[in-house]
Protein backbone atom coordinates (compact mmCIF):
# COMPACT_ATOMS: atom_id res chain seq x y z
CA UNK A 1 0.00 0.00 0.00
CA UNK A 2 1.42 3.56 -0.85
CA UNK A 3 1.00 6.07 1.76
CA UNK A 4 -0.20 9.61 0.33
CA UNK A 5 2.71 11.98 0.48
CA UNK A 6 3.24 15.55 -1.42
CA UNK A 7 6.23 17.42 -1.67
CA UNK A 8 4.26 20.05 -1.16
CA UNK A 9 1.63 19.21 1.30
CA UNK A 10 3.09 19.89 4.61
CA UNK A 11 1.50 20.89 7.96
CA UNK A 12 2.56 24.43 9.25
CA UNK A 13 5.78 24.64 11.12
CA UNK A 14 4.72 25.87 13.86
CA UNK A 15 2.12 23.40 14.45
CA UNK A 16 4.00 20.98 13.83
CA UNK A 17 6.80 22.21 16.54
CA UNK A 18 4.39 22.46 19.03
CA UNK A 19 2.84 18.99 18.70
CA UNK A 20 6.32 17.66 18.31
CA UNK A 21 6.98 19.40 21.66
CA UNK A 22 4.64 16.54 23.57
CA UNK A 23 6.20 13.87 21.82
CA UNK A 24 8.98 11.96 23.71
CA UNK A 25 12.40 12.80 21.66
CA UNK A 26 13.21 9.29 21.29
CA UNK A 27 10.28 9.08 18.55
CA UNK A 28 9.95 12.45 17.75
CA UNK A 29 11.38 12.29 14.08
CA UNK A 30 9.23 9.26 12.49
CA UNK A 31 6.33 10.34 14.29
CA UNK A 32 6.40 14.01 13.25
CA UNK A 33 7.60 12.36 9.93
CA UNK A 34 4.81 9.75 9.83
CA UNK A 35 1.88 12.42 11.03
CA UNK A 36 3.33 14.67 7.60
CA UNK A 37 3.40 12.29 5.05
CA UNK A 38 -0.40 11.54 5.81
CA UNK A 39 -1.14 15.37 5.75
CA UNK A 40 -3.90 17.13 4.43
CA UNK A 41 -5.49 19.62 6.42
CA UNK A 42 -4.44 22.00 9.63
CA UNK A 43 -7.89 19.97 11.08
CA UNK A 44 -6.98 16.48 10.06
CA UNK A 45 -3.30 17.26 10.78
CA UNK A 46 -4.45 17.75 14.49
CA UNK A 47 -7.04 15.15 14.71
CA UNK A 48 -4.49 12.43 13.67
CA UNK A 49 -1.94 13.10 16.50
CA UNK A 50 -5.03 13.80 18.90
CA UNK A 51 -5.05 10.32 18.25
CA UNK A 52 -1.41 9.04 17.71
CA UNK A 53 0.25 10.87 20.26
CA UNK A 54 -1.16 9.97 23.71
CA UNK A 55 -0.08 6.62 22.68
CA UNK A 56 3.16 7.01 21.61
CA UNK A 57 3.86 8.97 25.03
CA UNK A 58 1.93 6.25 27.57
CA UNK A 59 4.29 3.79 25.42
CA UNK A 60 7.12 5.24 26.58
CA UNK A 61 6.78 5.51 30.11
CA UNK A 62 6.00 2.21 29.82
CA UNK A 63 9.43 1.68 28.51
CA UNK A 64 11.05 3.92 30.72
CA UNK A 65 9.57 3.65 34.29
CA UNK A 66 10.15 0.67 36.89
CA UNK A 67 6.69 0.09 37.50
CA UNK A 68 7.73 -2.82 40.07
CA UNK A 69 9.86 -0.60 41.76
CA UNK A 70 7.15 2.35 42.59
CA UNK A 71 5.88 0.98 45.45
CA UNK A 72 9.13 0.52 47.46
CA UNK A 73 10.00 3.71 46.03
CA UNK A 74 7.36 5.07 47.05
CA UNK A 75 7.24 4.11 50.68
CA UNK A 76 10.61 4.87 51.34
CA UNK A 77 9.96 8.41 49.70
CA UNK A 78 6.77 8.87 52.35
CA UNK A 79 8.95 7.45 55.01
CA UNK A 80 11.66 10.65 54.41
CA UNK A 81 8.92 13.31 53.55
CA UNK A 82 7.28 12.55 56.82
CA UNK A 83 10.23 12.92 58.95
CA UNK A 84 9.54 14.75 61.83
CA UNK A 85 5.75 15.23 61.05
CA UNK A 86 3.13 12.67 63.14
CA UNK A 87 0.49 13.35 60.27
CA UNK A 88 2.09 11.70 56.86
CA UNK A 89 -1.49 12.11 54.71
CA UNK A 90 -1.18 14.02 52.59
CA UNK A 91 1.65 16.32 53.83
CA UNK A 92 4.14 13.39 53.09
CA UNK A 93 2.54 11.25 50.10
CA UNK A 94 1.92 14.73 48.01
CA UNK A 95 5.33 14.90 47.47
CA UNK A 96 5.99 11.30 47.07
CA UNK A 97 3.54 10.67 44.57
CA UNK A 98 4.88 13.83 42.98
CA UNK A 99 8.54 12.76 42.84
CA UNK A 100 7.17 9.28 41.71
CA UNK A 101 5.49 11.22 38.62
CA UNK A 102 8.33 13.43 37.99
CA UNK A 103 10.08 10.71 36.99
CA UNK A 104 8.40 8.87 35.25
CA UNK A 105 7.33 11.99 32.83
CA UNK A 106 11.51 12.94 33.02
CA UNK A 107 12.42 9.48 31.95
CA UNK A 108 10.10 9.14 29.25
CA UNK A 109 11.17 12.20 27.98
CA UNK A 110 14.99 12.10 28.46
CA UNK A 111 17.51 11.12 26.02
CA UNK A 112 20.33 9.01 27.18
CA UNK A 113 23.86 10.25 27.66
CA UNK A 114 26.09 7.67 27.07
CA UNK A 115 29.27 10.19 27.29
CA UNK A 116 28.07 11.38 30.52
CA UNK A 117 25.64 9.37 32.37
CA UNK A 118 26.73 10.85 35.69
CA UNK A 119 25.81 14.01 35.01
CA UNK A 120 22.37 13.60 33.19
CA UNK A 121 21.58 11.60 36.12
CA UNK A 122 22.11 15.04 38.16
CA UNK A 123 19.98 16.77 35.65
CA UNK A 124 17.37 13.97 36.00
CA UNK A 125 17.59 14.73 40.34
CA UNK A 126 17.57 18.48 39.76
CA UNK A 127 14.65 18.52 37.38
CA UNK A 128 12.33 16.29 39.83
CA UNK A 129 13.71 18.43 42.68
CA UNK A 130 12.09 21.43 41.16
CA UNK A 131 8.75 20.03 40.34
CA UNK A 132 8.53 18.95 43.99
CA UNK A 133 9.95 22.25 45.58
CA UNK A 134 7.38 24.13 42.67
CA UNK A 135 4.14 21.23 43.54
CA UNK A 136 5.57 22.07 46.96
CA UNK A 137 5.00 26.13 46.28
CA UNK A 138 1.10 25.46 44.96
CA UNK A 139 0.33 23.36 48.40
CA UNK A 140 1.66 26.00 50.81
CA UNK A 141 -0.72 28.37 48.39
CA UNK A 142 -3.85 26.08 48.32
CA UNK A 143 -3.58 24.21 51.85
CA UNK A 144 -0.71 25.74 54.12
CA UNK A 145 -1.37 23.20 56.56
CA UNK A 146 -0.18 20.40 54.04
CA UNK A 147 3.36 21.51 53.49
CA UNK A 148 6.29 19.89 54.34
CA UNK A 149 7.84 20.52 57.55
CA UNK A 150 12.15 21.29 57.48
CA UNK A 151 12.84 17.85 58.26
CA UNK A 152 10.56 16.36 55.55
CA UNK A 153 12.64 18.58 53.06
CA UNK A 154 15.58 17.58 54.67
CA UNK A 155 14.68 13.59 54.66
CA UNK A 156 13.47 14.43 50.74
CA UNK A 157 17.04 15.39 50.04
CA UNK A 158 18.79 12.92 51.52
CA UNK A 159 15.81 10.64 49.89
CA UNK A 160 16.64 12.36 46.40
CA UNK A 161 20.46 11.61 46.89
CA UNK A 162 20.06 7.98 47.30
CA UNK A 163 17.82 7.25 44.56
CA UNK A 164 20.64 9.22 42.59
CA UNK A 165 23.08 6.69 43.43
CA UNK A 166 20.86 4.11 42.57
CA UNK A 167 19.82 5.39 39.11
CA UNK A 168 23.75 5.38 38.94
CA UNK A 169 23.84 1.59 38.45
CA UNK A 170 21.91 1.61 35.56
CA UNK A 171 22.67 5.58 34.22
CA UNK A 172 20.61 5.58 30.90
CA UNK A 173 17.49 3.63 32.54
CA UNK A 174 15.55 1.49 30.58
CA UNK A 175 16.69 2.79 27.53
CA UNK A 176 14.93 1.48 24.07
CA UNK A 177 16.54 -0.80 22.02
CA UNK A 178 16.90 0.42 18.44
CA UNK A 179 19.12 -1.69 16.20
CA UNK B 1 5.68 -23.79 22.80
CA UNK B 2 8.31 -21.14 24.37
CA UNK B 3 6.69 -18.36 26.47
CA UNK B 4 7.73 -15.56 24.50
CA UNK B 5 6.14 -16.73 21.78
CA UNK B 6 2.53 -16.59 23.11
CA UNK B 7 1.81 -13.48 19.93
CA UNK B 8 -1.77 -11.52 21.33
CA UNK B 9 -3.95 -10.89 18.51
CA UNK B 10 -3.12 -7.28 17.42
CA UNK B 11 1.08 -8.29 17.37
CA UNK B 12 -0.27 -11.01 15.17
CA UNK B 13 -1.89 -8.61 12.30
CA UNK B 14 1.39 -5.78 13.30
CA UNK B 15 4.06 -9.01 12.74
CA UNK B 16 2.24 -10.37 9.48
CA UNK B 17 2.05 -6.62 7.73
CA UNK B 18 5.96 -6.46 9.32
CA UNK B 19 6.53 -9.41 6.94
CA UNK B 20 4.05 -8.14 3.70
CA UNK B 21 5.72 -4.98 3.87
CA UNK B 22 9.39 -6.32 3.85
CA UNK B 23 11.79 -3.47 2.93
CA UNK B 24 8.84 -0.68 2.96
CA UNK B 25 7.83 -1.61 6.90
CA UNK B 26 7.11 1.92 8.36
CA UNK B 27 4.76 3.53 10.34
CA UNK B 28 2.67 4.84 7.98
CA UNK B 29 2.68 1.56 5.70
CA UNK B 30 2.19 -1.07 8.73
CA UNK B 31 -0.68 0.95 9.95
CA UNK B 32 -2.34 0.85 6.55
CA UNK B 33 -1.64 -3.04 6.19
CA UNK B 34 -2.59 -3.81 9.66
CA UNK B 35 -5.92 -1.50 8.81
CA UNK B 36 -6.55 -3.77 5.88
CA UNK B 37 -5.62 -7.31 7.87
CA UNK B 38 -8.01 -5.96 10.80
CA UNK B 39 -10.70 -4.82 8.72
CA UNK B 40 -13.49 -3.70 9.49
CA UNK B 41 -12.47 -3.35 12.88
CA UNK B 42 -10.22 -0.01 12.60
CA UNK B 43 -6.67 0.50 13.68
CA UNK B 44 -5.35 3.53 14.95
CA UNK B 45 -1.87 4.57 13.90
CA UNK B 46 -1.13 5.02 17.56
CA UNK B 47 -1.58 1.67 19.02
CA UNK B 48 0.65 0.48 16.09
CA UNK B 49 3.80 1.86 17.39
CA UNK B 50 2.65 1.08 20.73
CA UNK B 51 2.72 -2.85 19.44
CA UNK B 52 5.63 -2.02 17.39
CA UNK B 53 7.57 -1.28 20.87
CA UNK B 54 6.17 -4.08 22.69
CA UNK B 55 7.34 -5.98 19.84
CA UNK B 56 10.72 -4.50 20.07
CA UNK B 57 11.14 -4.66 23.48
CA UNK B 58 10.68 -8.40 23.25
CA UNK B 59 13.15 -8.62 20.97
CA UNK B 60 10.65 -9.92 17.96
CA UNK B 61 11.21 -6.81 15.49
CA UNK B 62 14.42 -4.50 15.29
CA UNK B 63 13.61 -0.63 13.67
CA UNK B 64 16.58 1.69 12.03
CA UNK B 65 16.25 5.09 10.78
CA UNK B 66 16.68 6.09 7.63
CA UNK B 67 18.21 8.78 5.47
CA UNK B 68 16.34 12.35 5.67
CA UNK B 69 12.79 11.84 3.21
CA UNK B 70 12.05 15.58 1.64
CA UNK B 71 8.54 14.75 1.47
CA UNK B 72 8.45 14.28 5.20
CA UNK B 73 9.45 17.53 5.78
CA UNK B 74 13.36 16.07 6.38
CA UNK B 75 12.49 13.79 8.18
CA UNK B 76 13.59 10.07 8.40
CA UNK B 77 11.53 6.56 8.21
CA UNK B 78 11.85 4.21 11.14
CA UNK B 79 11.98 1.23 9.60
CA UNK B 80 11.24 -2.42 11.09
CA UNK B 81 11.72 -6.27 10.30
CA UNK B 82 11.25 -8.70 11.97
CA UNK B 83 14.06 -10.57 14.17
CA UNK B 84 14.83 -14.31 13.96
CA UNK B 85 12.80 -14.88 17.29
CA UNK B 86 9.97 -12.59 15.64
CA UNK B 87 9.52 -14.93 12.53
CA UNK B 88 9.92 -17.91 15.09
CA UNK B 89 7.19 -16.88 17.03
CA UNK B 90 4.95 -15.62 14.00
CA UNK B 91 5.61 -19.23 12.64
CA UNK B 92 4.19 -20.84 15.90
CA UNK B 93 1.29 -18.30 15.74
CA UNK B 94 0.70 -19.51 12.81
CA UNK B 95 0.72 -23.43 13.28
CA UNK B 96 -1.30 -22.95 16.37
CA UNK B 97 -3.96 -21.11 14.56
CA UNK B 98 -3.93 -23.77 11.91
CA UNK B 99 -4.44 -26.58 14.30
CA UNK B 100 -7.26 -24.43 16.23
CA UNK B 101 -8.84 -24.00 12.78
CA UNK B 102 -8.38 -27.89 12.15
CA UNK B 103 -10.07 -29.30 15.47
CA UNK B 104 -13.21 -26.53 15.24
CA UNK B 105 -13.56 -27.78 11.01
CA UNK B 106 -13.46 -31.12 12.66
CA UNK B 107 -16.56 -30.17 15.15
CA UNK B 108 -18.75 -27.30 13.83
CA UNK B 109 -17.92 -28.29 9.98
CA UNK B 110 -18.99 -25.95 7.51
CA UNK B 111 -20.81 -24.04 10.04
CA UNK B 112 -17.15 -22.68 10.87
CA UNK B 113 -17.12 -20.74 7.94
CA UNK B 114 -20.75 -18.95 8.73
CA UNK B 115 -20.71 -17.54 11.97
CA UNK B 116 -21.34 -14.47 10.50
CA UNK B 117 -19.96 -11.42 8.59
CA UNK B 118 -16.14 -11.08 8.34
Amino acid sequence: MEPRSSVTSRPPVRLESAIGLVVPPVAREHVLGDLAERYSSSGQYVLDALRTVPSVVVSQIRRTSYFLLWPLIGLGMVIAFGHGSADWWPRAVLPAVTTLFAFMIRDAYRLPDLEHPRRKGLVDIAVVAAIVVASQSLVGWWQPAWRLTTEGWRGGAIALVILYVLRLQNPNGRVPRFS
Amino acid sequence: MSKQSLLGHFEQIVLTAVVDLDENAYGVTIHGAAGELSHPRRVSLGAVYATLDRLEDKGLVASRLSDPRPERGGRSRRYYRLTPAGTRALHESVQLARRVCERLESTWGEKLWNLGPA
